[in-house]
């Protein structure tokens, strides 16, 4: 004989669960967490590199690769505290990964936490880690459709920045286009361009940060 | 979003409603998800049969439900999304517009194979 048993279960609340764990504890130290997710090679290191100067003595870094410690050495490099996670496989931080890591920083006294997710900008979407605001960081040069393909990372996102916008007399890029069809999915989206090696609109979007975190 | 440990998870939520319920197993399950989800049906059904062999879960049918899109227009009320894109704009008006449904996956229902009880009068 059958029996059927309603549940609206919601699945995976196992991350869940211990990003919100994990989110109690980074707002108890006072801590601003932001997951940067977007493509490999869109510039989130160079962003985070960019942004050093301004960040010295109040943040740290979580920086996730599926292989090597080259970015966490280049963060180091740029004079912030970071720590690496390489995921044996996982195409994305989990917030386990992410509790263990935070575990061997100091971050007492510290302002902002980022966290680098692994490039990819499909599943990181798709996982809570802690953080206050996940950030998508797409780059000029990747096809001004990526906003409008990607709609979870979009939506997700509290912010998007547009970065090597230097680059923009070389490639095919309506960045009008690219900032209205990523608000057309989220129209709460705020929209910074930035070029990490003219340093043209770090201000602002570090600016808009500060304003972020002291609300929070 | 990871079939796997999705999978795992129903197994898990599906082991203890069949104690609960003094279950054989189960019979069917049905999942829901919505449109902008990052769970692929077919590799999710595909990993919650690699992982049923022997268990709860072993043999039984996996059904999906897709979630009707929707958007909730501050003018218009609740709408039914038209568009395959995943815009926050209101089908009627045009105006600026919530997503209700995009991203859930849930387990919705599980049909159980439970023991007849005994008709009254008989031994």
């Amino acid at each position: 004989m059958s029996k059927k048993i309603v549940l609206r279960e919601k699945l995976s609340a196992k991350n869940e669960a211990v990003a919100a764990e994990l989110g109690v504890a980074f707002r108890q130290l006072g801590l601003f967490v932001v997951d940067l997710i977007g493509s490999p090679g869109a510039g989130k290191t160079r962003l985070l590199e960019a942004m050093a100067p301004r960040l010295r003595g109040h943040a740290a870094v979580i920086e996730g690769d599926i292989q090597t410690d080259r970015d966490t050495r280049r963060i180091e490099k740029a004079g912030l505290p970071a720590c690496q996670i390489n995921t044996q496989g996982a195409c994305h931080l989990d917030a386990a990964m992410v509790r263990d890591a935070a575990a061997t920083l100091t971050l007492d006294g510290l302002r902002y936490l980022f966290i680098e997710n692994v490039g990819n900008l499909v599943c990181p979407a798709g996982f809570a880690l802690g953080e206050h605001m996940k950030v998508a960081v797409v780059s000029v040069t990747e096809g001004d459709d990526k906003p409008a393909k990607y709609p979870a990372a979009i939506r997700r996102s509290a912010a998007m920045v547009l970065t090597k916008t230097d680059l923009l007399p070389h490639v095919d890029c309506d960045v009008a286009r690219m900032e209205r069809e990523a608000k057309e999915i989220n129209p709460e989206l705020a929209v910074f361009q930035v070029s990490a090696g003219t340093g043209a609109g770090i201000g602002p979007w570090m600016d808009w940060l500060d304003a972020m975190a002291a609300r929070s | 979003m990871h079939e796997m440990t999705v999978a795992e998870e129903v197994l898990a939520s599906v082991a203890r409603e069949v104690r609960r319920n003094g279950a054989r197993k189960a019979i069917s399950i049905t999942l829901c998800r919505g449109r902008y989800g990052c769970v692929n049906p077919a590799s999710l059904t595909f990993c919650i049969g690699a992982i049923a062999e022997d268990t709860v879960l072993d043999g039984a049918e996996v059904k999906f439900r897709e979630l009707e899109p929707g958007v909730l227009c501050p003018n218009c009320g609740p709408v039914a999304a038209v568009s395959e894109d995943a815009v926050a704009v209101c089908p009627h008006c045009a105006g600026p517009a919530e997503a209700l449904t995009g991203t859930e996956l849930f387990l919705e229902m599980v049909e159980l194979d439970v023991e007849e009880d005994c008709p009254p009068g008989e031994a």
